[in-house]
């Protein structure tokens, strides 16, 4: 049997992803979790023996859990806290990684390579091997978990900053702002980092995919502190314990994650395709 | 070229230097473990917990606990078990067996199936199999493997019966949680071929192939499938250095043995030793593996090299 293969000659010209469906992804469940507390929902915390394990109905539109609490009530109050850990995880990967990553780029020489060996120290750690150490040291709760994605983000987000500023770094038009005499932290904000802010955006959008990714699985294996609190990782691993007999469970939050972690993708991709558009 | 291995080889040995060193100061500077905790819950007096840790070594100032440490792991001694007083090297070692078969057979499963992913998308892309490629490539990247892999034990082991769910020993019992697992580190793989394929694509040289009257075939496995492999080769070492992470969550899904699972509770143990001993051997893993793909690197490409050397 012969497969058919196509041209492949490749054209450059290639349409750039468009950042509508992301956008509108990621607002829709930041909307629906945010009105959680409006929505007259049942508390997600309180047990209520009878209705363990009831499967959808008007009363429960998602069922109910091993403990009787509701699946949507769940569902939404855990995004918020999922989403609030990832987002604050994300942020301490990015917001010193951005800073090492451009000093480090920006300044080169010994600077450079100390706090790149430093980087590369921390990236030999297997991702959630080094959340799972973090966790170890500081003791679970969401605020460990938060760290620990951060610090398991961090050197990634580094790197990437330091690539973006040595691309443009050498460019003419900065070595023209040095001769006409701009000082270097003018050069630094105005000159470079405008110019490699599709990188960053798009890095950051991966960060934060990572960020839900990460913390979800330390809530999941069980290190996100009180187990009242929803988390869709923790109700994912509530959700396996009994999935044969109520799958309906595990569905809501392991959509929403998916669902969530795409659009950052998506949204990165974006933004990678506009720097492309530009240079 | 061999200064290249040797300016490579010199790098990762400081890395692993540096990252056994930052996990040992870590994971001693901390107050309260394992043998604290385990004792007073006992009732033990303060001296009897005070001559228990002096007797692991744990009384000594640090840097000298930092020398033996570091001279106990050029000989390959990770120390004992604060818990059960085992060697971790032979915690490790009943371990290990189970988290390589796993990995390996992730792993393998992963690069075939991400190169192809990888190669249908970049190839077919507006056309029906490219879309699905595609999607699945989407979703081995965005769903999470502790999501992923209850569905797929509830559809091939609970409903339709067909493979083990968990436990471990036979390959049989190996398919499931590996071809899971595989499928997630698939999706980077997919996603790297995909784009390195199609850079390659746009190159001019592709276009005299057509020009000189070769084949599709020909061209595509030998000129564009060559030229468009170091990032590819890259990605999979970056992976395999990964997996030791990726077990951790697939052991406690499939309930199997492995190196994971002894993580796993030696975090909730706060047992710092095996944490530790886990931790340095991860490092290790994923040094060597990605100098070893460097140095692939540098011979396949000797732009590479040269540029290093100058």
């Amino acid at each position: 049997m012969r497969i058919p293969l196509p041209d492949l000659i490749g054209s450059a010209q290639r349409q750039p992803r468009p950042f509508a469906v992301p956008v509108m992804i990621l607002s829709i469940v930041v909307v629906i979790t945010l009105a959680a507390p409006l929505l007259n929902l049942p508390d997600p915390r309180t047990a209520v023996a009878e209705a363990h394990l009831r499967p959808p109905s008007l009363e429960h539109p998602f069922g109910t859990d091993a403990l009787g609490r509701d699946v949507l009530s769940r569902t939404l109050w855990g995004g918020q806290q999922t989403l609030l850990v990832a987002l604050l995880g994300a942020g301490i990967a990015i917001l010193p990684g951005l800073v090492l990553g451009v000093m480090a780029g920006y300044n080169q020489g010994w600077t450079d390579r100390l706090l790149m060996a430093g980087m590369d120290i921390l990236l030999a750690f297997p991702n959630l091997l080094l959340g799972l150490a973090t966790i170890a040291l500081i003791g679970p709760g969401r605020f460990s978990i938060a760290l620990a994605v951060g610090l398991a983000g961090l050197p990634a987000y580094a790197r990437v900053a330091r690539a973006a500023v040595l691309m443009v770094r050498s460019a003419p038009y900065i070595d023209a702002a040095h001769a006409i005499g701009v000082p270097p932290g003018q050069i630094l904000l105005f000159h470079i980092l405008p110019n490699i802010r599709e990188s960053l955006f798009s890095f950051a959008g991966v960060s934060l995919s990572w960020a839900i990714l990460n913390g979800a699985a330390l809530a999941f294996l069980g290190f996100g502190g009180d187990p009242a609190i929803p988390d869709w990782g923790a109700m994912l691993n509530e959700g396996r314990a009994v999935f044969r007999l109520a799958p309906w469970i595990a569905l809501p939050p392991g959509i929403a994650i998916t669902l969530t972690i795409f659009a950052a993708n998506r949204l990165a991709d974006a933004w990678q395709d506009t720097a492309g558009h530009r240079i | 070229m061999w200064r290249f291995m040797r300016d490579r080889l010199l790098t990762t040995l400081l890395t692993v230097w540096g990252a056994s060193t930052l996990a040992f100061l870590v994971l001693r500077l901390l107050p309260g473990d394992a043998i604290t905790n385990q004792m007073l819950q006992g009732g033990a007096s303060p001296a009897t917990i005070a001559a228990r840790r002096a007797a692991m070594g744990l009384e000594s100032p640090l840097p000298i606990q930092y020398v033996r440490f570091l001279l106990d792991l050029i000989r390959g001694d990770l120390g004992y078990s604060y818990l059960t007083q085992q060697p971790v090297n032979a915690l490790i070692g009943e371990q290990l067996g189970a988290t390589i078969s796993l990995a390996s057979a992730a792993l393998f499963i992963a690069i075939i199936l991400g190169l192809a992913l990888g190669m249908i998308e970049a190839l077919y892309w507006p056309r029906w199999p490219g879309q699905i490629a595609s999607a699945l490539n989407v979703l081995a990247l965005a769903a999470p493997i502790y999501w992923t892999g209850t569905l797929a034990i509830y559809v091939f082991s609970t409903q339709l019966s067909l493979l083990p769910a968990t436990g471990s020993g036979s390959p049989i019992h190996l398919l499931l949680p590996a071809g899971v697992l595989g499928f997630h580190v698939a999706g980077s793989i997919a996603r790297v071929t995909r784009t390195s394929l199609r850079r390659i694509q746009e190159a001019p040289f592709v276009r005299t192939a057509y020009a000189k009257g070769l084949r599709s075939s020909q061209i595509l496995f030998s000129h564009v499938l060559r030229a468009s492999f170091p990032p590819i080769l890259s990605i999979i070492a970056l992976q395999t250095g990964f997996l030791l992470g990726g077990t951790v969550i697939t052991e406690m899904i499939f309930v199997r043995q492995g190196i994971g699972q002894l993580l796993q509770h030696a975090v909730i143990d706060q047992d710092y030793p095996v944490v530790l001993g886990v931790v340095v051997l991860a490092a290790i893993t994923y040094s060597v593996v990605n100098t070893l793909a460097d140095i692939g690197h540098g011979l396949l490409d000797p732009r590479l090299r040269l540029a290093e050397e100058s």
